[in-house]
This record gives C-alpha cells, structure tokens and sequence, in this order.
C-alpha cells in the first residue's frame, strides 16, 4: 500500500483550474520528484495534500486513512509535513526555538523535544545561527532552518517545495547529501523542485505536470527522453529540432 | 405610529451627526489603517472652542464651526507629523495605544482647565428651534446639522473621486509603495489626510454646542460609535461609515425607546457584534 | 545554547529570586504607610499585567475586554462576601471559571475577526457587560456591592487593622501568575502560542492546533484576570460595574504590559513598577489641583514610550545593555554584535 495516494485531486480557483484531476502515488521509503514548468501547478498540489486548503474535488490518503479536507494541522500531526517554496520562519522567534517549535509534535515534555531540536540543527548545519532571530537570516539559512524545523517533527512523509531554490552548486550538493541521509533514516520525501541537476539524481520516479495536468510518471531516465515533456519545458519548436535531429543519425 | 416615526427621525439625525464624525475616521483608518483613539476628544476640544467663543465673544457655532473645522485639521497635522507618524511600520497597535494617551492627555487637560462640569450654550441663532410635520416635531439645530453632515460627506466623497488629490489619496491607501514610486508624496497625503479627517470633526465637534452639552467626557462615546460605524461600514468605505452610521442611531433610538435608555448602547454595540460576526469585513468592506 | 543567553535569563532569575526573598521584610519596615499600599498595588497591577500577556503578548492577540473577566471574579468574590455571607475564596473560584467559559464563548467566534475589527469588538463586550451590570439586580446594579464588617483573617481574606495580610497575598497572587507564565514559557503551550502569533498557517504546518492553543490562552488568561479581580474588591470593599466592567480598567490591563514590554516574562512587572507608583503618587501629591494631572502625565507618558521604544521598558533596558555590551566588545576588539 502507498504512503501517500492522490486521487483525482482537482483545484479551481474561480474557473481558473490549477490542478485537473491528478492521480500519483508515493510508495513508503521512496524519493519522488514532482516537477513541471512555472505554474503548472505543483505548489497547489501541494497546498492540497498538506491541508492549507482543501481541494476541490479528489481524494487524498496518508497511510491508508482519508486526509481529503483536513485542517492543515491534523494532516501534520499524521506525519505528514511540508515546507514553504518561500520560506517562513516564525519571525520573533529565535532558530532554535523555530525548530523546537516542531520538536514539540512528538515530545510534550521538554527534554526529548530538546533533544531532537540539537540533532536536527547539527544536522541542518544550523548550530552557529542557533540563538539568533529567524528573521534576520540569510536566505540559504532561513531554508536550513525550514528544513530542520520540518524534521524536528520526525516526519514519515516529507514533502519539500523547491528547497534548493537560490542555493549555490556547493550549497545543492551539501542538500542533496542532506536528503539522502533524510531517506536512509526511513522518511519517505515528495519533493517539488525546479533545477534538474539537483532531482534527477535523487528521485526514483518523477512525476511531471504541465498546466494543471500529469503530463508523465516514471522514472528519471525514462522521463527526459519522453517527448511531452521536452515538449512541455523547451517548446514545440525545440522538441522538433530534436527530434529531427536524431533521426538524422547523431545524438541531441 | 407617531411614536415610532418620532423615534425615527430623532434616530436618524443622530445617525447623521455620526456619520460627520466617523467620515473623518474613516478617511484616516482607510488611508493609513490607523484608529484614532483622540477621534472623540478632537470633537470635545472643538465643541469646548465653539462653546468659549460663543460664551466669551457670542459667536454662534454656526460661524465658529469653521474655526473648529481649522483648529483640529492644525491638531490633526500635528498628531501626525508628532505622533502618527511613527508608529507607521510598526504593529497597528502602537498607533491605537498613543492615540489612547493622547486621548487621556487631552481629555485631562480639558478637565483640569474646564472642570467637568457640563456647560450648555443658549442663545444661539438655532437655538431650541423646532418645527411640526405632521405629529412629527422635527429640531432644527438637529436637522441642520444633517444637512451639514451631507454636505462634508459629499465633498470629501466627490474629492476623493474625483480630484486629483483625491486619487492620489487612494493610490497612497492601496498601496503605499506603489504610490511613492509613481511619484506621490505620501508623506504629505497622510498629513492632508490626517488633517482633513480632523476638520471634518472639528466642524461636528463645531456645531455640536447648538444642542449638546460640552463637558470632557463627551469625547470617549463618540470615539466608540465612530469606530463601529467605521468597522460595520467596511474598511475605508465612505458609503459604508454613512450607512452604518445610519444604522446605528436608528437602533440606538429604537433600543433606548423600546427598550430602556441604558440599553441605547448595548443595541448598539450587539449590532456590531451581530453584523461583524456574519460579515468580518463589514458591510462594503475590501 | 548561546551562554551569554543562559546568563541574561539567570540573572532575571536571580534578581526575582532576591525581590521575593526580601519581600516579606517589608511589612516590618513599612507597617501601614501609603507606601505599603503602593507595593501592593504594583503587585496586583503586575499580575493583571501579566494574565493580559498571555493571551495579548505572548499570543498576539489584543483583547481589550480583560475589565469583564476582572469584574467577574471581583463580583464572584464581592456577592459571596455581601449577598451570601459566604467566605469570598468560593466566589473567587466560581468568578475563575465563569470568567474562562465567557472568554471561550466570547473569543471562539470572535478570533475570526482581523486586527482592528477583534480589538473593536471586544470593546464592544466590555460596554455591554457594563450596561448589563448596571441594571441587573442579583449583582447590585448600579449601586454595586458594599462590604459589612466581617471576621478578619485569610479565611475570609480580611484586614481592618494591618495592610500585612493584603501583602501577602498579593504577593502569592504575583508569584503564582507569574510562575504560571514562566512554566509555560519553557513548556510545549508557551512555544506553541508564541508560534501562533508569529505565524499561524506556519505553526499549523509544524502540528500546532492554533485555535485550540488560543481558546486555551483566553481562558488561562480570563481566569487569571479574574482571580486579580477577586483580590481587588477584598482590598477594596467595594465594586460596582463602573469601577471594574470598563473601558478604562481593560485599558490598564494593556497598558501596563504593552509599557512595561509584552510577550516578556518581566514586562509586566516593570510596566506596573513605573505606571502605579507615577498614578498613586501623582494622585497624591497633585489630586486637588482639580484633577486629572497625574492622568495628563500618564497620557503623556504613554505617547512617547509607544513612539519611542514599543517594545517598552524591556526594550529600553535591552538596549542599554547592548550599548554597553557593544562598548565592551569593542574593547575586546571583537566581533559587532549587529545593529541595535
């Protein structure tokens, strides 16, 4: 059974339609990549899976129980926790006490909660920005903190929405090791993410979207030679030189 | 029958002299989203002005209301450039305190000068005049008054509208930013505005002594009344202020004669309460 | 953690620590003096201060209709003394838990309201609980409560001849509000709320129930303010609606926090320390010249804090102590600590 199953999720706002009937799913311990131009909808799709607000129409299950329309919280609570593509850090609050803050969802009492906050800013690589105000952060840091703030909440399904967005090549190679290492300790990740270099190697299936619409499913290899999708990132007019091209006798 | 029209006029007139006080409100809050908490002692300071210079010089508030509409907009300016200003970025609720110790600070002030005892100014040109229409005893200084309160209303609508002024007024109040880049002095339109919003009231506060008492406290209902027309009518909605205002003295009359005087308010302020809770941003908010 | 963290919260600790160890010496030394009058005063007004923070510092959330939870507890107290002959600590209690069911019911429809709309509203509550006040029988209407003579003692909270007893108490009042604030503080509620107001969507993201976690801020709060309350008509013998259900004594529940610095564990304090002794002093000193000068001066006051420094008199010391640990730095040749 799947982690997580999004069923014919739909969303419209107004007759504007974001998301038109998407279906996927997530096996547990898996990394799949969610990806797709600028505006089809991914960040949405998210929003829907994650509770912020509800979908209209569709179903969504988490580990075999319904998650369609529950408050963003409960959805959480279950395990299953997202990050912002534009970072939020709780602003008066220091990086510490951020991460604490979800600590808190498994360990009431103070201890374990502190326990898990320092491995999860060691981790993160956040120690030096520990006691500083989240607001006054670098924004490379301010996505760290996103990150282990995230952890702190020992997530089974970790959906991150475009974290390697504004990072340096060093920086995506340090986050990629990050993710690898947040896999090898059983979370299962959905990533949303733009640049190729850094999802590619990661993902085991990539599912692609385009306007709204699953355009294609499988894995990485497979989806850079699918045509729609070349299609749908480059154009029609690349797509054919492409393709013209190879059937000329040499490789693109 | 007859009752019930009299409770209505009566409530209506009120009503209108609500809506001059809240039009000024309403112009700041939708401008700056600032609550002027002195909002109601800037209509007492102007009502203790007319009413010394009608008591002192016999200048009838008709003619002093002017210099009232002057005063606050100078009191107005002042509050901003001193005050307001600087409380700008900062949480909507460090505006409201300082106004909250500015109102304090002025309504003591006319304590400490004036005592609190309430003073009532006689022998003006509208004096107690009164008129029948019908069974209906209609006051004068009342209706005038109301007649006054369209008047502002309707210039300070028709300017926002439709002068240049104005528009920029409402570029400022949308977008601040925006506004600046395309070369408006915001800095100078929340002055104008802050003081325009202030001599609107120093015109009610001006007329005001025709038929009401001056005494310090007078200022402290007025602010809470403006403050709920301002927020049932929707954010920086003038039509709405007017509407609301209307609202409420009708049921504020309607409460206080159907029900018992001291009730006045608590029909008034669950009206707010009810209205709020089925539409969170008022009547035509935005 | 950041030691020099560690060594700002210590010292708080430390000097609190000191304030209360000293305290009981202070009825030894100052018996029956308007001074000591003034001592529990602060102490009452800090504890209000302090029950305001939870909800109105910690949480964001501006309520200005503390008065109606402080009246309630008052009249809780006041009506088990003068209408039941009953000891006040039952009304006490009873005032608690009526004030935290009002404040749920009051604040579950009223927190969908935006900024000024929620502030708007709950002024509204505050007049309307007046008026209602004002004419209900059972609590005394308009006239209020008067105390009789009753056997003294903490059995019914009660001094006649010594201020001693009040002192005390209100000092467990302000050790017990204040404990509260600080165990939350460092518990999962106390992150949970702070998170709320910094955020809500973002905390809701993390697990956080925000609307859960505010109810139950209103409700601590409420109950608490009214256990102020309760203390307050004890020392006061009296109450009626215009003394307790009004805007002005709200308004003092916000003011004192917000000068003193909201959302701090010592703003309250600090807020109750300047604001009380500069209304009772002033009021003595200068309460004949026709009154209100010692109000001009606190409106005054009030101005220039909130212009100048809005995080308050926390804020102000802040500062200072950066100043001088930036001088200090600078010394050292090390590193700036930011800009202020």
């Amino acid at each position: 059974m799947a982690l997580l199953e999004v069923r014919d999720v739909t969303k419209k706002f107004g007759e504007l339609v974001a998301c038109d009937r998407v279906s996927f799913t997530v096996e547990a311990g898996a990394i799949v990549g969610l990806i797709g131009p600028n505006g089809a909808g991914k960040t949405t799709l998210f929003n829907c899976v994650s509770g912020l607000f509800p979908a209209s129409s569709g179903r969504i299950f988490f580990d075999g129980s319904e998650i369609t329309g529950l408050p963003s919280y409960r959805i959480a609570r279950m395990g299953a926790v997202r990050t912002f593509q534009v970072v939020r850090p709780l602003k008066d609050m220091t990086v510490y006490d951020n991460v604490m803050v979800g600590a808190f969802m498994h360990g009431a009492g103070g201890t374990q909660a502190r326990e898990t906050a320092g491995l999860c800013i060691e981790m993160c690589g956040l120690a030096a920005f520990a006691d500083r105000p989240a607001g006054d952060l670098p924004i490379g840091v301010k996505k760290r903190l996103e990150l282990a703030r995230a952890l702190a909440t020992k997530p089974r399904l970790l959906m991150l929405d475009e974290v390697m967005a504004g990072l340096t090549s060093t920086e995506v190679k340090t986050a990629l090791e990050l993710i690898r290492t947040i896999r090898k300790s059983g979370v299962t990740l959905l990533i949303v993410e733009h640049i190729m270099e850094a999802i590619m190697p990661i993902a085991d299936r990539v599912v692609v979207l385009d306007g709204g619409v699953k355009l294609a499913e499988g894995p990485p290899g497979e989806i850079i030679h699918d045509e729609r999708v070349i299609t749908a990132y480059l154009g029609e007019k690349f797509s054919r030189r492409m393709q013209a091209r190879k059937e000329g006798g040499t490789d693109g | 029958m007859d009752t019930l029209l009299q409770v209505l006029l009566d409530g209506m007139l009120n009503g209108m002299l609500y809506a001059l006080v809240a039009v000024g409100l309403c112009l700041i809050w939708g401008v700056m989203d600032v609550i002027n908490f002195a909002h109601g002692e800037y209509v007492m300071i102007a009502m203790y002005l007319t009413y010394w210079l009608g008591f002192l010089a016999n200048v009838d508030p008709l003619v002093s209301m002017f210099a009232g509409g002057l005063f606050i907009f100078i009191l107005g300016a002042l509050t901003y450039r001193l005050i307001i200003k600087y409380t700008i970025g900062k949480p909507p609720l460090s505006a409201l305190l300082a106004t909250f110790g500015l109102a304090m600070l002025l309504k003591n002030l006319c304590l400490n000068q004036f005592t609190p005892n309430y003073r009532i100014l006689s022998g003006t040109w509208l004096g107690d005049r009164t008129f029948q229409l019908g069974a209906i005893i209609v006051p004068v200084p009342q209706l005038v008054t109301a007649a006054l309160a369209i008047v502002v209303i309707g210039l300070v609508f028709f300017m926002l509208r439709s002068t240049r002024f104005g528009w920029a007024v409402q570029a400022t109040a949308m977008d601040k930013e925006a506004a600046e880049l395309m070369g408006i002095n915001t800095e100078r339109i929340y002055l104008l505005v802050f003081g325009i919003g202030g001599a609107t009231v120093g015109i009610a506060g001006g007329i005001m002594p025709t038929y009401l008492a001056v005494h310090p406290e007078v200022g402290t209902m007025f602010s809470l009344i403006a403050f709920i027309c301002v927020a049932m009518g929707g954010f920086g909605s003038i039509p709405g202020a007017l509407v609301a205002a209307l609202l409420v003295g009708v049921v504020e009359a309607l409460g206080g004669y159907y029900i018992a005087p001291v009730f006045k308010y608590v029909a008034v302020f669950g009206l707010y309460l009810a209205l709020v809770l089925l539409r969170p941003k008022g009547i035509f908010g935005w | 953690m950041n030691p020099h963290a560690l060594k700002r919260n210590d010292l708080l600790r430390l000097a609190l620590v000191g304030l209360a160890a000293l305290a009981p010496l202070v009825p030894a030394i100052a018996a029956n003096s308007f001074f000591m009058h003034v001592l529990i005063l602060i102490l009452l007004y800090a504890s209000m201060a302090q029950a305001w923070n939870i909800i109105g510092g910690y949480g964001g959330q501006t309520s200005f209709g503390h008065a109606v939870f402080f009246g309630i507890g008052a009249y809780g107290a006041g009506m088990a003394v003068v209408t039941y002959g009953m000891s006040p600590w039952p009304g006490a209690l009873i005032g608690m838990l009526s004030a935290a069911v009002v404040a749920v019911l009051i604040s579950y429809p009223c927190f969908k309201l935006s900024g000024h709309y929620f502030a708007i509203a709950t002024f509204a509550i505050v007049e309307i609980f007046n008026r209602v006040f004002l004419v209900w029988y059972w609590v005394g209407g308009a006239l209020g409560l008067d105390y009789p003579l009753v056997e003294e003692g903490l059995a019914n909270l009660m001094w006649y001849d010594s201020k001693a007893g009040y002192f005390y108490c209100a000092l467990t009042l302000f050790v017990l509000v204040f404990g509260i604030v600080r165990f939350l503080e460092g518990h999962r509620f106390g992150y949970y709320l702070r998170a709320v107001r910094a955020g809500q969507e973002t905390a809701e993201s993390l697990g956080v129930n925000s609307t859960a976690v505010k109810l139950a801020a209103m409700a601590l709060s409420a109950a608490l303010a009214a256990l102020c309350g309760a203390f307050f008509v004890q020392y006061n013998l009296r109450v009626d609606p215009g003394m307790v259900m009004s805007l002005d004594m709200s308004m003092k529940f916000v003011l004192v926090t917000i000068l003193g610095g909201a959302g701090t564990l010592a703003g309250p304090l600090l807020g109750a320390a300047v604001l009380v002794p500069l209304q009772e002093y002033t009021r003595a000193l200068w309460g004949g010249l026709g009154g209100g000068v010692d109000l001009i001066i606190f409106g005054f006051l009030i101005v220039v804090i909130v212009v100048k420094q809005p995080a308050g008199i926390t804020g102000i010391v802040r500062d200072i102590a950066k100043r001088l640990g930036r001088k200090s730095a600078a010394e050292k040749g090390g590193a700036s600590l930011g800009a202020a």
